[in-house]
């Protein structure tokens, strides 16, 4: 047992000897682990402050991801130190830090007409007597015909009528009685719910007018276990414990944003009697505590396409005690119910003309498609975009630098919140990159030019500075350096690969490309001509690509209200042509060929 | 103004698939001797490896130049095959299994093939199987099994074991190579001979094939 203090934040707590970044995790301190503790990343950097322990030898994986500088002056990766020993203060620099990052408060609402599967009806009922003695549940189908009850109500529904003097409201999920409350209640809410690998949005919705009445997000704390699925399910796979232990942390973060919106809108929780959920299919399977582990394995088998609806207290969702938690259909292992929201709310699958819907992230979900034919691939572009796997990429938090412009040979940039520059963020390296190229700085791969200029370090490899030593927030300079941006570039090749070989099925080029919509909370803020230059995005005139925003949490929201949504998506997924990338045999050379600028 | 040659070495070491087909196509069409033209291509791949080791070029890159190289030697096998004479042997190659690495093979087929041998390339990642299979049908004097991968060196030694299984082990010679194979991986793969390098992959080979 050894007593561990944490600055800056001033935290005590004990912890069993072991690996650093375990204890970390289980105190409950968010620390940066992108690669999900292998040693790869070196995010989970922290400094060993004074000890009166021993600690694990510096491995291989440090002295590749720390400086002797570093080294000496104590700084280690959690993931690879283990403590034994009495005491010890630990130091945590801010970079290591997992923070809450900015998140697109645009989405789209469409309209449509509300058809929930919550229904609340007040009736009276004929009180029993003597001549009419049929029992409690029959008065009820009088009015309602037959039903389903849970065991749980019916044991309570003696009572209830009776103290509510038989006037009472009664709350159906399609056709099972979920609820009764003692005289007239109108208050009816659901709940949508995104849950991305990286956040989670919920929207609290007043079924009644089908408007958002209050939305909170929080960080997704798997991102603790790894920040790309793959290791999530690598985690998952490993115990029942390891998955319950996910499971638990997406489960406990909805709580904790129910109760916060609930309290903004001053409703009861009691009175949120469904939640939509959407999520890429490992994000899903990990909610509803499924065994993800075939998804993530050739032929990527999830264990259940259709929308699902269980009660959420089998979930542990705190909402009313027989309410319902229920999902939109999955289309394959990689692409979920997430993209299913994306195809509701833009509602590419009733129009004419050919749209793409394009959802950048660690996976890319890809669109392509209208009325007659949908195709859809997930391309893994990784987490370059969120800024791992360079020197000083960061995700899109207070400090990221988010926006670039080089003018005659000065670099002008923004930074998300204004604050002092800490790192580069997605947007920050597409403008990046492609100021680069624009000014000559570097060519089509990426690799610097022989270029006069103070901004160049060319030893030991060739580097950009973007923000000088004295701008930044460390007083380091942060730089980009020709590996930084292959990275980069390997992603966006990723990507483009993944349109290409839609549009090459669908047996088009970019000009008969009606429309682009860039869903997700990072296509709400990438420069479009910048997108194009560098080959993330088709070359289409910018009238036609349309900011969609948080595109999820909007079709779970539709989803929610309307029973006709989850219908029409049920019968969408049957369509739609999924195309698994990696067998398709040009998908090498596409790829190839997509990474130069 | 740079020669016809020097643009040539730099479109393909600047990874310029367009230019470095185009100038390959021009100049054979002005009758320029081929050798010349391999000569050139060992120049552009000397530069390229340089720079993966100088850690500005990555996998990625390497992987475009052996696609660029690929086709540049589909322009360049007709005219070579007009030059050359007889063959000089049979030799099969491919890269492993695991491993998807094909520069260094690609560079030694072309050599290869430049100096009047028939190539069969297996492609990459390829088990052992395809091995046994291709020494059996194509029966060569020389096998060659390629990787980059320290992994590789494990499938290497399981393809020759599957050759010697198949009864093939005494009818071929057996070469690997790839950054990682030495004298140690060749005494563990039980194979022939080894080569860290392609010139000297090429010279190795001719020796196992009995051409001097």
């Amino acid at each position: 047992m050894v007593s561990i203090r944490l600055e800056p934040i001033g935290k005590v707590f004990k912890a069993d000897d072991g690996n650093l970044l375990e204890i970390l995790r289980q105190a409950g301190v968010s620390i940066r682990s992108d690669c999900g503790g292998k040693g790869i990343c070196g995010k989970c950097k922290i400094v060993i402050v004074e000890a009166n322990a021993t600690f694990s030898e510096i491995s291989e994986a440090e002295r590749k991801n720390l400086t002797e500088e570093e080294i000496k002056s104590g700084y280690r990766l959690a993931c690879q130190t283990t403590i034994s020993g009495k005491s010890a203060t630990i130091f945590i620099p801010k970079e290591s830090k997992a923070e809450v990052r900015k998140i697109s408060d645009l989405y789209r609402e469409a309209k449509i007409e509300l058809k929930p599967a919550i229904r609340k009806f007040f009736v009276k009922l004929q009180k029993p007597t003597l001549a009419d003695n049929s029992p409690d549940y029959e008065r009820l189908t009088r009015i309602f015909g037959e039903f389903e009850i849970p065991l749980e109500l019916l044991r309570k529904l003696p009572k209830k009528l009776r103290e509510a003097d038989w006037e009472i409201t009664a709350t159906f999920w399609k056709n099972t009685l979920i609820d009764i409350e003692k005289g007239k209640s109108e208050e009816c809410y659901g709940l949508a719910v995104d849950i991305g690998s990286s956040k989670i949005v919920c929207h609290l919705v007043d079924i009644n007018s089908g408007k958002t009445v209050a939305k909170g997000y929080e960080e997704n704390p798997q991102v603790a276990y790894g920040e790309d699925i793959v290791s999530r399910v690598t985690y998952a796979s490993k115990s029942p414990e390891n998955l319950k232990k996910l499971q638990k942390a997406v489960v406990d973060a909805i709580n904790g944003i129910i109760a916060k919106l609930c309290k903004d809108a001053k409703v009861e929780k009691e009175r949120i009697y469904e939640a939509m959920v959407v999520g890429n299919a490992v994000m899903h399977h990990l909610f509803f505590g499924i065994e993800p582990k075939y998804i993530s394995v050739s032929p990527f088998t999830p264990a259940i396409r259709k929308g699902v609806s269980f009660s959420a207290k089998e979930i542990g969702l705190d909402i009313c005690k027989q309410g319902v938690v229920s999902s939109l259909p999955l289309i394959a292992g990689f692409v979920g119910a997430d993209a299913v929201a994306n195809i509701a709310i833009t509602g590419v699958h009733k129009e004419d003309k050919l749209s793409m819907v394009i959802d950048i992230g660690t996976n890319t979900e890809i669109i392509l498609g209208n009325k007659d034919r949908l195709l859809a691939c997930s391309t893994p572009s990784g987490p370059a975009f969120e800024g791992a796997h360079m020197a000083y990429g960061i995700k899109a938090v207070s400090g990221a630098i988010d926006s670039v412009r080089i003018v005659e040979g000065n670099v002008e940039y923004s930074t998300i919140d204004n604050e002092k520059p800490k790192g580069i963020c997605g947007t920050g390296m597409i403008d990046l990159v492609a100021e680069l190229y624009k000014n000559g700085f570097i060519n089509r791969y990426g690799k610097f030019k022989e270029k006069e200029s103070d901004r160049i370090i060319f030893s030991p490899t060739p580097r950009f500075v973007v923000a000088r030593a004295e701008e930044t927030e460390f007083g380091k300079p942060i730089t980009v350096s020709e590996k930084d941006i292959n990275e980069f570039l390997l992603a966006k090749a990723a990507i483009k690969a993944g349109w290409m070989l839609l549009m090459r099925k669908m047996g088009i080029d970019e000009s008969k490309l009606e429309k682009i919509y860039l869903a997700g909370s990072f296509g709400r803020y990438i420069n479009v001509e910048n997108a194009k230059l560098i080959g993330l995005l088709p070359n289409i005139p910018p009238e036609k690509i349309d900011y969609a925003g948080d595109t999820a949490v909007g079709g779970a929201k539709m989803a929610l209200l309307s029973l006709d949504v989850r219908d029409e998506m049920e019968k969408v997924v049957q369509k739609v042509e999924y195309v698994e990338l990696s067998v398709e045999k040009d998908f090498h050379s596409v790829f190839i060929r997509a990474i130069p600028i | 103004m740079a020669s016809m040659e020097e643009e040539f070495v730099n479109a393909l070491a600047e990874l310029d698939e367009t230019k470095t087909l185009e100038l390959a196509k021009k100049r054979i069409a002005a009758g320029e001797d081929p050798f010349k033209i391999l000569d050139d291509i060992r120049k552009a791949t000397d530069i390229i490896g340089k720079r993966y080791e100088e850690g500005r070029y990555f996998v990625s890159d390497l992987i475009m130049a052996g696609e660029i190289l690929k086709q540049v030697m589909e322009i360049l096998k007709p005219v070579i095959g007009e030059k050359r004479g007889e063959s000089k042997g049979k030799v099969v190659i491919g890269t492993v299994e695991g491993d998807v690495h094909d520069i260094g093979k690609n560079i030694v087929i072309a050599l290869l093939e430049a100096e009047g041998f028939e190539v069969v390339d297996l492609g990459v990642d390829q088990p052992p199987e395809v091995f046994v299979n291709a020494v059996k049908e194509h029966k060569p004097q020389v096998l060659g099994l390629s990787g980059l991968l320290t992994e590789a060196i494990e499938s290497m030694k399981k393809t020759i074991e599957a050759i010697e299984k198949a009864g093939l082990r005494n009818k071929v010679k057996i070469i690997i190579g790839g950054g990682r194979t030495n004298e140690e991986a060749k005494q563990y793969t039980k194979a022939d001979d080894w080569a860290d390098d392609a010139a000297v992959g090429v010279r190795k080979i001719k020796a196992l094939a009995g051409v001097v």
